[in-house]
This record gives structure tokens, C-alpha cells and sequence, in this order.
């Protein structure tokens, strides 16, 4: 049993990656690769080696050449979703909490409100004994 | 496989390559009838195109240097005609490996043809369509060393 390996050519085309040939040998993927970068036929390039293990009927990919423009692309497209991931994993937006009024100004304000009410008070009472002509 | 050094099978199937990339354009793949003999004459001997239009795929154009290498022309015939292992024969076996992947698979292999030559071949194979959806034909192209006495076949 074997490893099976193609090289497939991708290139950039309308926004997105676009299978465009298949080779079986390395070298003549990359040669052709690097011509068509060079060409600026398409917005960029890159080569894909895939491979297929038959024993254990497993396949992986990576990429083994990317034109520079490749590259920019690929920066933007994961910067770009690093950003969605961030916006995505941020925790929603809090109140501040409260800030609990101290003992001090509650007494003092209790104090006031008292007075108020006391020294309403006698003056209620000074007005009615007025009224009453200090009988 | 190790590609062959010989420049010139390099650059028959990148050349063709570069030729059906240009018939396509913005299509997918180009038809049948765009597929142009004159316009590509340095190459066209060494091509073949099939026609898938009708039941069993068969050979359209079978070229000169294929009918030479082969020892008959074979236009006209049906691609089960095609005695195994023959470089003609070799060069179409992945036909369905083209109608699965929809693009322009190329491959290459040293091997033994029926003749007792030993060969380094590279073949390539790419799809056509008139509507742009249901592949009608193939263009394809291959060529071949013999290794023993470094002939071009």
C-alpha cells in the first residue's frame, strides 16, 4: 500500500479560489504555479499537495506554494475573521453597578428630614396657637 | 513519478495547458468546436480529442504522431479500441478521474507499451462542454521519450 499525492493548482478568480489543474508530480505543479504567477493572468495562485494514505484510507492537505498576493489575500481573510470571532466572543455590554450609599450620609440625611419635620412642626404649632389668640 | 527533464514534454502539456485556459476565458471549460487544429499546430499531432456526446466515448482526432507511435490511426474508433497499455491508451485511462474533477488532470509514468519499448510518458487531459455544465469531449495531449536510446517517439 501506498501514499497517494496530487498537487492541485488553485487560482483567485472573481473573489474566490478556483480549482484550476491537477498534477501528479510536485516539481511541474510548482513550475507551472510560478508561471502563472508571474503571468498576472489571475489574482494569485497557490498550490495545494493532497494526499491519501490507502492502508489507513486517511487524507490530509497543506499548502506548499502561495503567491505573494496569495498570501495578502489570506491575510485578509483571516484577519477578518479573527474579528468576527472577536466581536462574537466579547461578553455583552454591563451596567455599572450601583455605588451603595455610605452609613454617614444616610444618618445625616435622616438627621435633616427630622429637623425639617421638627422645626415644621413648632412652626405649625406657633401658627395655630397665633390662630387661637394665645388662649 | 519523477517529471522526465526533456523540456519538450514539458512544454506540451503546459502548452496545451495555456491553450485550453485561453479557449475557455471566463468559461469553465471551451467547446468542442472552439478546439482550433490550425491555431495550434506545432502541438496538434501530438493531440487527440474525444467526443463523449453519444454512449461510448470516441476518438475525434487522433494525431499524427500518435497514429505513427501507435501504428494506425485511430480516429473514428471507439476509446475501448485502444490496445492496453499503449502510450494512446495510457494518456486516456484516467478519463474519469477528468469527469469527477471537472479540470485539467495531467499525468506522467515510466512503463512498458506492448511493443517492448520502455517509455517516459506525460499525458494531460482537459475537459470540454457546450453548455459549460455536461462535459461533450476531452482535448488532450501526450508525448513520450524512449528511455533506452533517449529517441523521441
Amino acid at each position: 500500500m501506498a501514499t497517494l499525492k496530487v498537487f492541485e493548482i488553485h487560482t483567485f478568480r472573481n473573489g474566490t479560489w478556483k480549482i484550476d489543474s491537477v498534477f501528479d508530480d510536485r516539481d511541474l505543479a510548482l513550475m507551472e504555479a510560478d508561471r502563472i504567477d508571474r503571468s498576472r493572468r489571475y489574482s494569485a495562485v497557490r498550490v495545494i499537495e493532497e494526499t491519501f494514505d490507502e492502508e489507513t484510507e486517511k487524507g490530509g492537505s497543506r499548502t506548499i506554494f502561495r503567491s505573494t498576493k496569495a498570501e495578502r489575500i489570506n491575510a485578509v481573510s483571516k484577519a477578518r475573521q479573527t474579528q468576527l470571532l472577536k466581536v462574537a466572543a466579547a461578553p455583552p455590554p454591563t451596567k455599572p453597578p450601583k455605588r451603595k450609599k455610605s452609613i454617614t450620609s444616610q444618618l445625616i440625611i435622616g438627621c435633616v428630614v427630622l429637623a425639617v419635620i421638627a422645626i415644621g412642626g413648632i412652626v405649625l404649632l406657633e401658627f395655630l396657637n397665633n390662630l387661637t389668640g394665645g388662649r | 513519478m519523477s517529471e522526465s527533464e526533456d523540456p519538450r514534454e514539458r512544454r506540451l502539456v503546459l502548452r496545451l495547458l495555456d491553450y485550453w485556459r485561453d479557449l475557455s476565458g471566463e468559461r469553465d471549460m471551451p467547446a468542442i468546436a472552439d478546439v482550433d487544429g490550425v491555431a495550434m499546430s506545432d502541438m496538434w499531432d501530438y493531440c487527440f480529442v474525444l467526443d463523449l456526446r453519444d454512449g461510448a466515448p470516441r476518438i475525434l482526432h487522433f494525431g499524427a504522431w500518435h497514429a505513427e507511435f501507435y501504428g494506425k490511426d485511430m480516429t473514428g474508433a471507439a476509446l475501448s479500441d485502444l490496445t492496453k497499455d499503449t502510450l494512446a491508451e495510457r494518456s486516456v485511462r484516467y478519463l474519469d478521474e477528468i469527469l469527477r474533477r471537472r479540470v485539467p488532470v495531467t499525468y506522467g509514468a515510466a512503463a512498458n507499451d506492448p511493443g517492448g519499448r520502455h517509455i517516459l510518458y506525460r499525458s494531460i487531459m482537459m475537459p470540454l462542454s457546450e453548455d459549460g455544465t455536461r462535459i461533450t469531449g476531452i482535448l488532450g495531449g501526450s508525448n513520450c521519450k524512449l528511455v533506452d536510446d533517449q529517441a523521441d517517439g
